[in-house]
């Protein structure tokens, strides 16, 4: 039954016949677990989205709620202190697995021609995910996030001669306050998400074009 | 030239100048407008109340965008001149502490020291302490904060 | 099973997604044993008037312990030249990796770049 709404539906959406070649296409044999390194940091990104998509449900970016909304989702939300434990941690599981994937590719020679560019967008993300760590980290709203941010964001000062306007580009006045947090908010929750995105989608489809890279 | 190369080559033109356009809007857009600081003085305590030596912590409300805003300051004083000193780091903007024992000012984040006239002594920061204006009015002190 | 089947060429679908699957799993089950026994709490409200010791994430960690060593004008090196080449580096790995020698050269910068930010984490935990 179930088999047959999806033929209906492929019918005329064509998505299960496009993808069947990718799908069905052959694996080498002799691939080991170090291969699942990848897609394990992939699964902790998947769970990253639907966490996020859960606490924004409950988070409020401003200034004078965003401490008590987060504390509304540890304290009162059921299992709010679940997700939001779960998200922080994804986050550092997700950087864990991408540096320990990095490492398996880099001792596996994986980055050499024809992978080059793969590699490239591998090392765009890493430094995505740090950036979606780093903007995540202000919006409890609380000491150890403003501090981190207020020493995070003075870094942007110290650049030679445009400093002090990207101090005021990051922080959104010269100041960490609440548009510093919107800001962050907005990064956190829409442009790093997408990039990550865009090249997670890259990253995928340039190993199903040129295929896993055999062992050593 | 054919119409056909006219045609591409305008069409190019037109799509590189319209990302050319829109990235300086979106650069415009993104960057915040930089307010000028406007000095204003603040009741900060009493004249009497100022240290003859050492160096005490004060804390004094301001007002801003309809906000109240609790500020803390260090007042200084040595070799008989006062001085009203920012406790924030000026290395990264850590807040500094006073070291009763050491009589440095020490920064938690990277251990900057300063004396205590808030000059650099060792660590990182590249500048003094930021000094604010002190005011005294009939027996009242005022410090001047820029906002 | 047949020895037809046994000789059948392992495809994508579906047997590397049951693995995928099983690694999944098992990702899921380390986050939740994680999430469960260390629930993040609520920080303190935010006050500028309090002194506060600020500590990062741990993987910026390194960054915070680099900025210590280039004082005054030389922040900037600790700031903005040591990350960005890090990046720059580990992102043009596969053009270092050229001709006879390239293996090594890369490992060379690769393995820099790993235990630098190693040593500096180090160095930070220590100097606590």
């Amino acid at each position: 039954m179930i088999s047959r709404v999806i033929e209906w539906m492929d019918e005329r959406f064509g998505i299960v016949s496009i993808h069947r070649r990718i799908l069905r296409r052959p694996m080498p044999e002799d691939i080991s677990y170090g291969y699942c390194l990848g897609g394990m940091a992939f699964t902790f990104f998947l769970i990253l989205a639907v966490t996020g998509m859960m606490l924004s449900l409950y988070y409020v970016p401003s200034e004078t709620e965003a401490y008590r909304s987060v504390q509304k989702i540890t304290e009162e939300v059921p299992l709010g202190w679940l997700v939001r434990s779960m998200h922080k941690w994804s986050a550092s599981l997700f950087i864990i697995f991408i540096l320990l994937h990095t490492l398996r590719v880099f001792i596996a020679k994986a980055y050499r021609k024809p992978r080059e560019l793969n590699w490239m967008v591998g090392v765009f993300v890493l430094v995505l995910a740090m950036g979606s760590g780093f903007t995540g980290y202000l919006l409890p709203w609380d000491q150890r996030a403003y501090w981190a941010t207020e020493v995070g964001t003075s870094m942007a000062g110290t650049v030679p001669f445009i400093g002090e306007y990207l101090l005021h580009l990051v922080r959104g006045g010269p100041e960490v306050n609440g548009n510093t947090l919107v800001r962050f908010y907005s990064l956190h929750m829409l442009y790093i998400p997408l990039s990550i995105s865009a090249g997670l989608w890259m990253h995928f489809h340039m190993v199903r074009r040129q295929g896993v890279s055999k062992r050593l | 030239m054919e119409r056909r190369d006219f045609l591409k080559r305008a069409l190019n033109f037109f799509i590189a100048s319209a990302a050319l356009l829109s990235s300086a809007l979106l650069l415009r857009f993104i960057s915040p407008r930089q307010k000028t600081a406007i000095e204003q003085y603040h009741y900060l305590m009493q004249e009497d109340e100022l240290p003859r030596r050492g160096v005490k912590k004060v804390e004094f409300t301001i007002e801003q965008y309809g906000k109240k805003r609790t500020q803390r300051i260090f007042i200084s004083a040595a070799k008989g001149s006062v001085t009203a000193l920012s406790p924030v780091c000026t290395h990264l903007g850590c807040t500094v502490v006073w070291d009763h024992n050491s009589s440095e000012f020490v920064c938690p984040c990277h251990a900057g020291r300063y004396n205590i006239s808030g000059e650099v002594i060792s660590g990182p920061p590249p500048k003094p302490l930021e000094r604010f204006t002190l005011r005294v009015e009939s027996g009242r002190v005022f410090i001047g904060w820029k906002a | 099973m047949s020895a037809e089947r046994k000789n059948e060429q392992k495809t994508f679908y579906p047997h590397f997604v049951a693995e995928i699957a099983a690694a999944a799993l098992l990702c899921l089950q380390l986050l939740l044993v994680l999430a469960l026994l260390f629930a993040p709490d609520t920080g303190r409200q935010i006050d500028l008037s309090r002194q506060f010791q600020p500590r990062p994430e741990w993987y910026f960690l390194w960054l915070f312990e680099l900025v210590k060593y280039f004082p005054g004008k030389s922040i900037f090196i600790g700031t903005l030249v040591v990350p960005a080449l890090s990046v720059l580096l580990l992102a043009l790995m596969p053009f270092i990796d050229q001709g006879s020698s390239g293996r090594k050269k890369a490992s060379v910068v690769f393995y820099v770049l790993a235990v630098m930010p190693i040593l500096l984490t180090a160095m930070y935990l220590l100097s606590r």
